[in-house]
């Protein structure tokens, strides 16, 4: 599988070491009208297969050991017929739980290069979230996407996190195409009203159950 | 204060496991001999209810009331329901058709389904990957609610559930002005 093959994660990069080539690879074929298989290789780990047809990925390692960043990854692509078998034998593991982490990482706390500055978003389906790590700030967000439209800054303030985290899940949520998007428009009123409800049944039960 | 939460869902899904897995205290169960060998392999199924109960504070709780998945029990669902703050709409994937099941239990439940109270949970994934979890977001269209697999015997992932049950009640709720 060598069509192309880049690696990134030169010191001094302005991104998380590593993955954001590889997710702009991910995003990038999304648009090509001939399926393409990837093939992303983490310095030092064996390679992780991803066959978007099935929206499935292999790898011999448990996700668990998903390197955050790693000194590089390379990338590479092939284009395969719609008809040709999967890359590994399906189901495979769930191509979100690969994407969730990557997005995360990727690009650090600096937006992902695909989104636009401004340009609101909100959720086509909710991710599979027992399946993936996440922690209650996310979760809230999550909620505030799937219940109106949100710009970055705005989800920050509706949920009451830094912007770099409301950016880093946003890139994420956008690396598993799990977003409509919706260009700024100059004079619409704010979409969403103040904080939600910080001290309602989430937050005790939050802590009530140690999470 | 009281918040209730139902599982609903078919007979075999999981719903009195995942309250075990839940509560606080040892559940509650009402059972006896499936009549319905044939639709359900197991020995016996819920009658009237299960019950369990995470304490929040001194004087909150959430009561978890697991209702009887044969339709003719339905009359408890009426009951229950109005008392409802939301509902784990469970479906087990080995079902003949599972989207189907779920389909069917929202328009019992559509009054939960609108305020945005109901969280799919769908269980037994590992012995039916097909319909995936994607089949089901798709087949409820414009209606954000938030599908999951789960092992109803994992703890941890049954609090995910309830989480993003209460999450997205919460936050429709503030963000309609909605009373939850």
């Amino acid at each position: 599988m060598v069509d192309t093959s880049v690696s990134t994660g030169a010191p001094g990069a302005p991104f998380a070491a590593g993955w954001a080539s590889a997710a702009t690879a991910v995003h990038g074929i999304r648009s090509f009208t001939t399926p393409m298989l990837l093939a992303l290789e983490p310095a030092g780990l064996p390679p992780i297969v991803i066959d978007p047809r099935h929206r499935a990925f292999a790898w011999s390692l448990p996700i668990s050991d998903f390197p955050a960043a790693p000194e590089s990854v390379s990338v590479a692509t092939q284009a395969v017929t719609p008809d040709a078998p999967p890359a590994f034998p399906l189901p495979g593991r769930p191509l979100d739980a690969l994407l969730w982490m990557i997005g995360r990482t990727a690009f650090a706390d600096e937006a992902a290069p695909w989104l636009v500055h401004g340009d609101r978003y909100r959720l086509s389906r909710w991710p599979n979230l027992t399946d993936l790590p996440h922690d209650s700030d996310e979760l809230t967000m999550i909620a505030v996407l799937a219940n109106g439209w949100a710009s970055v800054p705005e989800l920050a303030v509706a949920t009451g996190v830094p912007r770099r985290v409301a950016q880093r899940l946003v890139n994420a949520l956008a690396l598993m195409d799990l977003l409509r998007v919706l260009e700024p428009e100059p004079d619409a009123a704010p979409p969403l009203r103040p904080r939600t409800e910080r001290r309602g049944l989430f937050a005790r039960l939050r802590d009530r159950l140690g999470l | 204060m009281e918040h209730v939460i139902l599982f609903a869902g078919p007979m075999g899904a999981g719903k009195s496991t995942a309250i075990a897995s839940l509560s606080d205290i040892p559940v509650v169960s009402t059972e006896a001999s499936n009549t319905e060998r044939d639709v359900v392999d197991k020995p016996t199924t819920t009658v009237a209810l299960d019950y369990g109960e995470i304490g929040v504070g001194a004087d909150e709780k959430v009561r978890l009331y697991g209702i009887p998945g044969q339709r003719r029990f339905d009359f408890m669902w009426a009951i229950l329901r109005e008392r409802a703050r939301g509902m784990v709409l469970m479906v087990n994937n080995d079902a003949e058709d599972p989207i189907a099941q779920m389909h069917d239990f929202l328009a019992e439940f559509d009054d939960l389904d609108r305020r945005g109270a109901v969280v799919v949970a769908v269980t037994r994934t590992d012995l039916a990957p097909i319909p995936a979890i994607d089949a089901y977001a798709a087949a409820l269209g414009d209606r954000m609610l938030p599908v999951l697999s789960v092992d109803p015997r994992d703890p941890s992932q049954m609090r995910v559930v309830l989480m993003a049950l209460i999450a997205n009640l919460e936050t429709r709720a503030a963000m309609t002005g909605a009373t939850g």
